[in-house]
């Protein structure tokens, strides 16, 4: 018998049968095994599983509370058990993770302004995108514990558009994709954002167009704070979802029921996910992270504003990791295996 | 095979005949041969003198193992439901489980060879057995861990998954 016949196991047995059985963490240390099974852990595998927050490693928690990525160090927060798994990517080596995306890719950007897209997952070699500096309009440069905020853009394969939203409230749509690209307004600010603030998400949810709208409330300071920490961090306090319905004119809707659907939002490209089919996985809820990125930069805290917000009864459930840091850099960022499709 | 040989006051049941990767006659009834839907499929289309089965993957020390399995599901599903006729409690199912639980406890190569024979025959309970139990194995298991475990080569894969 050949030492790797296990390694050489038919893909009909393993795909569909072993890699079925077994949870994310051990899906991703079984395809550290061996190239074969490597091969077989592509992002289709893992659509049953809750997403995952890329953290700084344990136990890299310094005695002013502050948590720092180590490079190519990553942990992986599981929502479902509360446990951070270690790993090693050698291709967030000198460079920072700024926005993740459906299916595991993962966008990184180099101290040189370099960006590229890979997915940890594959063992497809990283994509080089035209360097942040080489951008239109952008101005911000990297550093070193900064996450880029990357546009708030979103494309929609129902309608086959791209669209976006400001900051400020209104959405556009961008045409000319391929030529010159313009932007159309599809509607303005929601009469009530100017009372809202905080930050604008726009995704795509069971077929409609939704633009979320994130309350954060901070440097109260005063009944929170202490000696130690005189500033205390920023914190969300709601959301209100709103649907862009198309017609003429087009108009907002206030939903206030997402149904089935779990949204995530942060520094990732915002998605939603069919709740019923990932385990753990509360529907009518909004996962969300801390992105408030320039709210807080300079401060002793940040980064650790995130939870899961019900939208039936506005309350929010936190989850901290680690429990004790007051600022974690950069901010941790929803990784979702899932494919796009979901 | 002698393990199979069981004494009956019924008339002598129809057997038949697997024979081994290595040549070796195995004749079991036709009922526990019946237990692979390979076997299965088309067997009320053969002749009775035809009832003969080249398992050209199934290596004999493995076919052995893999009878004994299935005459003891076909064994076991026989008394339950015969207790469950007499309304009589009965413990069955949940010994079967713990006779399947150490009728699986076996090393990797092993493991590997009924995996493969189950998948071959197509004996969907004990293709479940062998997945779980590799499943069981991988679960909490670092990659090197993994590859001691189960003989495998490290080709020096870029390891981005190390252990906790």
């Amino acid at each position: 018998m050949e030492p790797n016949y296990w390694s050489t196991l038919s893909e009909d047995v393993l795909e569909n049968e072993i890699l079925s059985k077994l949870c994310f963490a051990d899906l991703y240390r079984f395809g550290g095994v061996c190239k074969p099974w490597k091969s077989l852990c592509g992002p289709l595998k893992f659509r049953n599983h809750l997403p995952w927050l890329i953290v700084p490693p344990p136990p890299s928690i310094n005695s002013n509370k502050t948590m720092v990525y180590q490079d190519e160090n990553v942990g992986f927060y599981s929502l479902c058990d509360g446990k951070v798994y270690k790993a090693k990517i050698p291709q967030l080596c000198n460079r920072r993770i700024c926005a993740s995306f459906l299916g595991g890719w993962l966008m990184t950007i180099h101290e040189n302004s370099e960006v590229q897209l890979f997915n940890p997952l594959s063992t497809r070699p990283p994509l080089n995108l035209p360097p942040l500096d080489k951008f239109p309009g952008v101005q911000r440069k990297f550093k070193k514990q900064v996450c880029f905020e990357f546009p708030k853009l979103f494309y929609t394969g129902t309608r086959g558009n791209f669209y976006a939203v400001h900051a400020s409230g209104p959405v556009v749509v961008i045409h000319g994709l391929d030529t010159i690209p313009y932007a159309e307004r599809l509607i303005s600010d929601h009469p009530e954002r100017s009372n809202l603030a905080g930050l604008t998400y726009i995704l795509e949810s069971a077929g409609d167009l939704l633009v979320l709208f994130r309350s954060v409330v901070g440097h109260k300071g005063a009944e929170e704070a202490n000696d130690e920490y005189p500033h205390w961090p920023h914190k969300t306090v709601g959301f209100k979802v709103l649907k862009l319905e198309f017609g003429s004119p087009n108009r907002w809707v206030e939903l206030k029921t997402l149904g089935d659907r779990a949204l995530f939002v942060g520094y990732n490209s915002s998605f939603s996910l069919l709740a019923s089919t990932f385990s753990g996985c509360k529907p009518n809820h909004i996962y969300f992270t801390d992105n408030l990125w320039g709210y807080f930069q300079g401060q002793h805290f940040g980064g650790q504003d995130f939870g899961i917000f019900n939208l039936e009864d506005g309350s929010i459930q936190k989850f901290l990791y680690p429990p004790d840091a007051i600022l974690v850099l950069p901010p941790p960022i929803w990784f979702a295996a899932n494919p796009p499709s979901s | 095979m002698k393990d199979s040989f069981n004494p009956s006051i019924e008339p002598p049941k129809k057997t038949v005949t697997l024979v081994s990767s290595d040549g070796y006659d195995f004749e079991v009834e036709e009922e526990v041969a019946l237990e692979s839907q390979v076997i299965k499929d088309g067997f009320e289309d053969k002749a009775v003198d035809d009832r003969e089965y080249l398992l050209f993957n199934v290596h004999s020390d493995t076919l052995e193992l893999i009878i004994k399995y299935c005459e003891k599901h076909v064994s076991s599903r026989k008394s339950i439901s015969a207790a469950a006729a007499s309304s009589s409690s009965s413990n069955g199912e949940e010994a079967l489980k713990e006779w399947d639980e150490h009728f699986i406890s076996v090393d990797t190569n092993t493991l590997y060879d009924i995996l493969m024979a189950a998948d071959y025959l197509n004996i969907k309970s004990l293709l479940d057995l062998a997945i779980q139990k590799v499943a069981d194995t991988i679960h909490g298991r670092s990659p090197e861990q993994i590859r001691k475990k189960f003989n495998i080569e490290n080709d020096s894969i870029i390891d981005p998954w190390a252990s906790e």
